[in-house]
């Protein structure tokens, strides 16, 4: 068959249609199957390489799944508290303004111990990324309830169902951080098919070029799954996230330079 | 190498030789003794002079988080608060001491416990001491005991910390940041250009990628690392130990006091020895490093010592440890705020030494 | 499986040295190069290659 001799000359750098950028570091990953943290790491990684950003960079790392995000990276990373990576960020940025700063948080860092320092960096319009993965659960810690888990769904410290009359609403970190004057872009994606695959590229990319104008905080939401806590297979789980996730938390940029969301 | 001599509250003269000492940049959050430090380097606009970054943060814990972004990027950056913030702070301070990065970070000591009394105190000792975070780790601790060692420890505290490396902390207390006395400020340092190859300042193509954690799930490589702080606690134990000894070479007593109860005590000697009663004082400079050796060889010649402190009874505990046994050690102290008498330290030890 | 387009790729039957079931190239043959797989990919573990014949 053609194949058996073709094999060798089709392996050739000028007939590279894709290959793992240089910035994902060979380590194992340590996520489990089907999650979508790793795609997110490989779109940053691919950016930072294409943008030419490795020396600039400077990544905040996260308490949660995403933790051990500094051996996955090839750039300066630094490990910060619990939901205390804006915080970490805004002084880097500050003392280092011509760097590339950005967090990495999940929603337990994000929206339950990190709200105030995520809602007043954004306040002060800090010239920072921040990178929201939202799968609406604490992974990392065996599947507990997170304050973006949806009413009804279930966890490990919600057992029978989110109840909304004892727990709240789920809070919509994004919406919110979209009305500060403060942020330049804010953008909700996915990253479960080919198609938001490369849609989350160009927010990240439009982020990334956004946040060196030093026009504010630039954030970019991801929806994603998470197979171990939702109990589901990784298939499973993005067809949920579809039906479930997506008409809660839809898709699209809610803050360009161009639209401002209605105060 | 000329000083400018001025007059100034102890919180004013830390922000001005912060900013002398060539400061990165200062983080902190309005709390009753020490709002005139931010206030202050607000007012001074040290951005447009030096370009020292200074931010109110949104609470106590953003700024020491802050803090640890800026230490990690090799900058020299510091943060203050009292007691009440400085609770909030401990798990910042843990993860800096866990990273090995140096900061500086001023307690200006109010009553408590909980939301106490704006008053001056000396009851943050052990939280200072003896950790205060979680996790096997010390911090160096100075304690000032006038304005012009508030500021001179500004400079002296980063020095130390970048040298070992870990976080250096001031133990003032309220009267000393609200009090007013000459202070002799050195000249304007250049904010230093060096990077430390730890820091992280963005991955050149020379060198590995640096990162700044204290994490590590292995758990030998964790011990490895701990013994690596043991050591390096043990070093500053043998180098960095500093005190003052006031009449103590005939003393047949001892005081032990450090900050505003070692003005006190002063007084207290005074008034004493016009009594005919021979005692000294010996006061830490360092709270750790403590100064365990000098205290075990003062016991070998007195008959009782007193350690005065504004709380319940904290570094009387160091105190014991140091002395063995050898001779007879108690406490003094007033608490809630109140400063203790020099009068009143006279009458203790005089019923001490009848009683005992 | 899903995101592959004509049905190159497939899930092994047997587990790997980590006890994951993998995916692999089960009709090499029909792979047109769109790439879809890698990116999808969250490991990152394939290189893509393509060539006229």
């Amino acid at each position: 068959m053609a194949e058996a001799t073709g094999i060798k000359e089709i392996i050739k750098p000028e007939n590279l249609v894709y290959k793992k950028t240089r910035i994902m570091t060979d380590n194992i990953l340590s996520y489990c199957p089907g999650c979508g943290h790793g795609t997110a790491h490989r779109i940053l990684a691919e950016i930072i390489d294409e943008e030419g950003l490795q020396s600039e960079s400077i990544g905040v790392s996260p308490v949660g799944c995403s933790v051990l995000l500094y051996n996955f990276l090839d750039i300066d990373w630094q490990e910060a508290a619990h939901g205390r990576a804006p915080a970490v960020a805004t002084a880097i940025k500050r003392l280092m303004p011509e760097k590339f700063v950005f967090t990495y948080q999940g929603d337990g860092d994000l929206a339950a111990i990190g709200t105030a320092e995520t809602i007043h960096t954004c306040n002060r319009g800090e010239n920072i990324l921040i990178i929201f993965i939202n799968n609406g659960i604490y992974g990392m810690t065996g599947g507990q309830m997170a304050p973006t888990t949806l009413p009804g769904m279930k966890s490990s410290t919600s057992p029978y169902g989110r109840d909304v009359k004892i727990m709240g609403n789920p809070l919509k970190m994004t919406d919110i951080v979209a009305t500060l004057p403060g942020t330049y872009y804010v953008t909700r994606q996915s990253v479960h098919t080919p198609a938001n695959v490369r849609k989350t590229k160009k927010a990240m990319r439009k982020a990334i070029q956004y946040q060196r104008l030093n026009k504010g905080t630039c954030f970019v939401e991801i929806v994603s799954n998470c197979p171990s806590g939702w109990k589901m297979t990784p298939v499973q789980s993005n067809k949920w996230m579809e039906e479930n996730m997506f008409p809660y938390y839809p898709l699209g940029d809610l803050k360009t330079p161009e639209k401002q969301p209605a105060q | 190498m000329e000083k400018e001599l001025r007059l100034m509250k102890g919180n004013e003269a830390v922000a001005e030789a912060a900013i002398r000492a060539g400061a990165d940049g200062y983080f902190g959050y309005p709390i009753t003794p020490q709002s005139e430090i931010l206030e202050y380097l607000m007012g001074a606009k040290p951005y447009e002079t030096t370009g020292m970054v200074v931010l109110q943060a949104e609470s106590e814990i953003a700024a020491i988080n802050m803090v640890y972004g800026g230490a990690a990027c090799g900058k020299k950056v510091m943060t203050t608060s009292s007691s009440p913030g400085i609770s909030l702070k401990q798990e910042g301070i843990s993860y800096i001491a866990g990273a090995e990065l140096p900061c500086l970070i001023v307690n200006v000591v109010r009553g408590g416990p909980g939301l106490g009394t704006i008053q001056p105190a000396q009851s943050d000792y052990f939280q200072a001491v003896k950790g205060g975070g979680h996790g096997d780790y010390h911090l160096i601790v100075l304690a000032p005991a006038s304005v012009q060692e508030m500021a001179d420890f500004v400079g002296l505290g980063f020095d130390l910390a970048f040298k070992y490396r870990n976080p250096v902390i001031i133990l003032s207390d309220g009267a000393i940041g609200q009090m007013m006395e000459k202070v002799y400020l050195g000249p304007q340092k250049e904010r230093s250009k060096e990077v430390p190859d730890w820091a992280t300042t963005g991955k050149p193509p020379t060198r590995e990628r640096n990162v700044i954690t204290s994490l590590d799930l292995d758990p030998y490589a964790q011990e490895k690392f701990n013994q690596k702080l043991v050591a390096k606690y043990n070093k500053i134990r043998e180098n960095e130990v500093r005190y003052e000894e006031f009449q103590c070479e005939d003393a047949e007593y001892l005081l032990v006091a450090y900050g505003t109860s070692a003005r006190v005590c002063q007084k207290s000697i005074q008034i004493a020895r016009g009594q005919g009663i021979k005692v000294g004082l010996l006061r830490p400079i360092t709270l750790f490093p403590f100064p365990t050796k000098r205290i075990n060889e003062l016991s070998g010649k007195v008959k009782i010592i007193l350690s005065v402190e504004m709380s319940a009874g904290q570094m009387v505990e160091d105190v014991l440890l140091a002395v063995g046994g050898k001779v007879p050690v108690y406490h003094f102290g007033r608490m809630g705020g109140i400063v203790t008498e020099p009068e009143e330290v006279v009458e203790n030890l005089k019923s001490k030494i009848m009683g005992g | 499986m899903i995101s592959c387009p004509t049905g190159t790729i497939a899930m092994a039957k047997e587990v790997n040295g980590k006890g994951y079931y993998y995916a692999y190239p089960a009709n090499p043959d029909l792979c047109i190069g769109c790439a879809n797989c890698a990116m999808v990919c969250p490991d990152g573990v394939i290189t893509v290659y393509k060539t006229k014949i």
